[in-house]
């Protein structure tokens, strides 16, 4: 749940993206970073390897600053994608408030995807969480390479969104997507304001 | 500030316009009750046009010139929930002529009634009572009469009867003053501009207006550089300028554009709706318990805060308190009647004096039964048999109500029970549980049958149902009377949810009861049931040495030991062993000694014997045979011969 505190008068949303290795989960943060004013975002925490490859987490503060009397400020995740990163990815996981799950629309990456897509499950499921509980938008990213290469966002939705859950196209290396996506998880998660018990 | 005020509406700074000044006008007319009365009145319009707000206003103003007017005020759902509850304690028609005697009754969202048919019948007859009474409903809703699905017909007929007036959304120069309005004291976080330029854009109700100026405010207070009209737009997601629409599936970003601010406004919207979600809340809160003719004082000022710390806990404490005080009044009027519609009652914030009031009337009503004084712990003597008696008593005192409740303690006549309860109710009393009532099962259920009506037994019930503990001795004496068993079941049962402490003492164990409904003997077995059972060594000796203490025996070791050694069923046994000693030591005028307690004894327990013996038919003839263990006197009973040197002090005297 977003943790609100009514003394403090703050609101923290921790978003996570979620996805094989390189489907541009840091993609979207640097774009994301890159189209914030320097006066509301942190510095972003990426410890990458030599490759460029997430070798643990991506972090992005940003403070949205006062909403209806609240300090709101999102967090900003990513997740290393590699298969033998996943105690990384557990913990990154832990208290997350909304997931976005990037696919790599490529046709070749399929079976990561896949596979990726049933670790989040996994590893939601080994803190207590139920997938079809917490919000999740999927993006399919790298829908700017040519069609050949590529599954069309309706063949991906058959493939992962059987929830129907929001889902976006994305060229997060250009920023088409990106916050459309960003904007889909972070209602979502406001949403859920409003069931906290008790609620008002 | 980050947020616009939202003051509770009233006439005065209702914002006239043409769309909506007829409904204003006739809402006013009701308030003041000029005029006839519109039977009901029906005010229509769309979602977010002000209905709610009409409504509340014209609360307002009855409660400011009647304060003690009463007034139904309620959406389907509310009143749905009110009728079930009625119906489920065979209410209802007393709340149907509630319904039909309250100074006003107005009923918001009536198109949710389609929602309960059961309630159906219900509004029409209250529509029906009340026109013929000449009293006043004015009912909200979205649709007009005739498009009004789900509704029977004859609830159809009555609404078309009524004088229906129409809320539309007024138009930009009524939107600017009511966003102005709505601005007050922060006027100079937006320019003047923005608001002109909010309230000529197109939404479809004035709840988006006010959202919108909410979010800009928000958005403004954030942000260094004021905004301009068009940036202002975008924020809010009005239209400015046709919006380029690409048919790929993969839409280009914004080129230039502000993707970061429209994110931005687009949390700032979906937070503002979320948070703001209270004061709606509280605002039916206040229309909720406002319509049952409490003050909603505390509601009002927490409404006014701009940024309250936690107003679920203010609403949530609010309504525990309104709960409160609508009880303690409905408990004050069956009390006292002349304490029913008291002020007190009608004030949430005034809990406290509330409950005094009613404790005052409920000591008022009857005086209880309390412990008697004299019987004391300390005078209660403890040994072995009576260990867990004992310790169930210091656990009741030290955590009443929580440990053994109910406690039944069992024991044949004499073993002390009485002793135990009261002196139990006494330590109860001194460890703060007020008020004790202790009584035996016959004045118990004598109280019962004097009762002479259903009023008096309510009355009865709310003195009971307000003890901090119960002890009630005897409990076989209620067997064969149903009626004071059943008022005692259900006594138990709300003293248990109360979690109070109740002890009951009985001649017999629980399972050899007989005349006693089984129901009641379930709920007693349980708690926990205790024995007292026949004094022990320890507990006679400490009965005898208290008994001897100040008489002419006091401190005689000899004496208290052969007291005690002798076998007696019960404490009051040994009590009357102790004073027949010393009462022939007076009469005879010499100390109590142990050969002068032999001798008593002995002569007691012979005759006892003969007159035990006596209707032995084998005795019939009167002739009594040797050889028998029949005796003549004391003497001849060698085996019971005190001692030498005794028997030689007693010649000697």
């Amino acid at each position: 749940m977003p943790l609100v505190n009514f003394t403090t008068r703050e609101i923290t949303c921790k978003l996570v993206y979620y996805g094989p290795g390189r489907c541009g989960k840091t993609t979207n943060l640097l774009y994301v970073h890159g189209r914030v004013p320097e006066d509301r975002r942190g510095n972003m925490v990426s410890l990458a390897t030599q490759s460029d490859r997430t070798l643990f987490f991506d972090f992005l503060p940003l403070e949205l600053g006062v909403i209806s009397g609240f300090t709101t400020r999102f967090q900003l995740y990513t997740v290393p994608g590699q298969v033998y990163y996943n105690a990384t990815r557990r913990l990154v996981l832990q208290g997350a408030d909304g997931v976005v799950f990037v696919v790599d629309s490529q046709a070749r990456r399929f079976d990561d995807n896949l596979e990726s897509f049933q670790n989040l499950q996994e590893n939601l499921l080994e803190q207590g969480v139920d997938i079809r509980q917490l919000p999740l938008v999927l993006q399919y990213n790298k829908q700017d390479l040519p069609p050949d290469l590529i599954l069309s966002p309706p063949d991906l939705d058959d493939a992962f969104n059987f929830r129907a859950v929001p889902s976006h196209p994305a060229d997060a290396l250009h920023g088409a997507g990106v916050f459309e996506t960003l904007k889909a998880l972070s209602g979502l998660v406001l949403q859920r304001l409003a069931t906290r018990p008790p609620s008002l | 500030m980050t947020d616009v005020l939202t003051a509770p509406p009233d006439f005065e700074t209702f914002v006239l316009d043409a769309a909506n000044r007829p409904a204003a006008a006739a809402a006013r007319a009701v308030a003041d009750a000029t005029g006839v009365p519109f039977a009901p009145l029906v005010i229509v319009g769309a979602p977010g046009s002000g209905k709610s707000e009409l409504l509340q206003a014209i609360v307002g103003r009855v409660r400011a010139h009647h304060p003690n007017a009463v007034i139904e005020s309620f959406d389907p759902d509310a009143l749905a929930e009110r009728y079930r509850s009625a119906l489920l304690v065979a209410r209802a028609e007393m709340f149907r002529a509630e319904l039909l005697a309250a100074d006003l009754v107005l009923i918001d969202d009536f198109e949710g009634l389609a929602r309960h048919q059961d309630c159906q019948g219900l509004v029409s007859d209250l529509l029906d009572g009340r026109r013929g009474a000449g009293r006043e409903v004015v009912v909200a809703t979205g649709l007009v009469v005739e498009r009004l699905g789900g509704l029977d017909a004859r609830l159809l007929r009555r609404l078309a009867e009524g004088t229906s007036v129409a809320l539309s959304l007024p138009g930009p120069e009524a939107r600017y003053a009511i966003l102005r309005r709505r601005l007050h004291g922060h006027e100079t976080v937006l320019q003047d501009e923005v608001v002109r330029a909010v309230a000529e854009a197109e939404f479809v109700s004035m709840r988006d207006y006010t959202g919108a100026l909410s979010r800009l405010v928000a958005f403004q207070e954030a942000s260094a550089l004021p905004l301009s009209p068009r940036d202002a737009l975008l924020l809010i997601g009005a239209p400015v300028a046709p919006v380029p629409q690409g048919g790929d599936a993969l839409p280009p970003p914004e080129q230039g554009g502000d993707e970061f601010g429209a994110f931005l406004s687009e949390v700032s919207a979906g937070l503002s709706e979320q948070v703001d979600r209270w004061r709606r809340r509280i605002g039916e809160a206040m229309l909720r318990w406002g319509g049952e003719g409490l003050r909603t004082r505390r509601l009002e000022v927490l409404l006014a805060d701009e940024s309250p710390a936690d107003p679920e806990a203010v609403l949530a404490g609010f309504e525990a308190d309104a709960a409160e005080i609508v009880a303690l009044g409905a408990a004050a009027a069956r009390l006292a009647p002349d304490l029913a519609g008291a002020e007190v009652f009608r004030d949430p914030d005034q809990v406290a004096a509330a409950r005094a009031l009613v404790t005052q009337a409920r000591s008022r009503a009857a005086p209880l039964t309390a412990p008697l004084p004299h019987y004391r712990w300390d005078d209660f003597a403890e040994g072995p048999s009576l260990r867990l008696p004992m310790m169930a008593a210091r656990d009741i005192i030290s955590e009443p109500g929580r440990r053994y409740s109910p406690l039944v303690v069992i024991g044949a006549s004499g073993t002390g029970k009485t002793h135990y309860l009261h002196a139990l109710g006494n330590a109860l009393a001194a460890a703060g549980v007020a008020p004790v009532a202790c009584l035996g099962s016959h004045a118990f259920a004598a109280e019962v049958r004097a009762l002479p009506d259903a009023d008096a037994l309510a009355a009865w019930r709310s003195r009971y149902g307000w003890v901090g503990a119960l002890l009630l001795d005897d409990l076989q004496l209620l067997s064969g009377d149903h009626t004071a068993q059943e008022e005692l079941m259900l006594l138990i049962g709300e003293l248990t949810e109360g979690r109070r402490q109740m002890v009951l003492t009985s001649s017999l164990p629980l399972e050899e009861l007989v005349g006693m409904d089984a129901r009641l003997l379930a709920r007693l077995g349980g708690g926990l049931s205790v024995e007292l059972s026949s004094p022990d060594r320890e507990v006679r000796l400490a009965v005898i040495k208290r008994m001897l203490d100040g008489s002419a025996a006091a401190g005689d070791a000899a004496l208290a030991d052969f007291l005690a050694a002798r076998p007696a069923d019960s404490v009051r046994a040994v009590q009357g062993m102790v004073q027949r000693v010393l009462g022939e030591a007076a009469a005879q005028q010499v100390e109590p000694s142990p050969s002068l307690a032999r001798e008593v004894l002995d002569v007691m327990e012979i005759g006892l014997s003969r007159s035990a013996r006596r209707p032995d038919p084998r005795r019939s003839s009167g002739i009594l045979t040797p050889g028998m263990g029949q005796v003549r006197s004391p003497e001849k009973t060698v085996m019971r011969w005190p001692s030498v040197a005794d028997r030689l002090l007693a010649e000697l005297r």
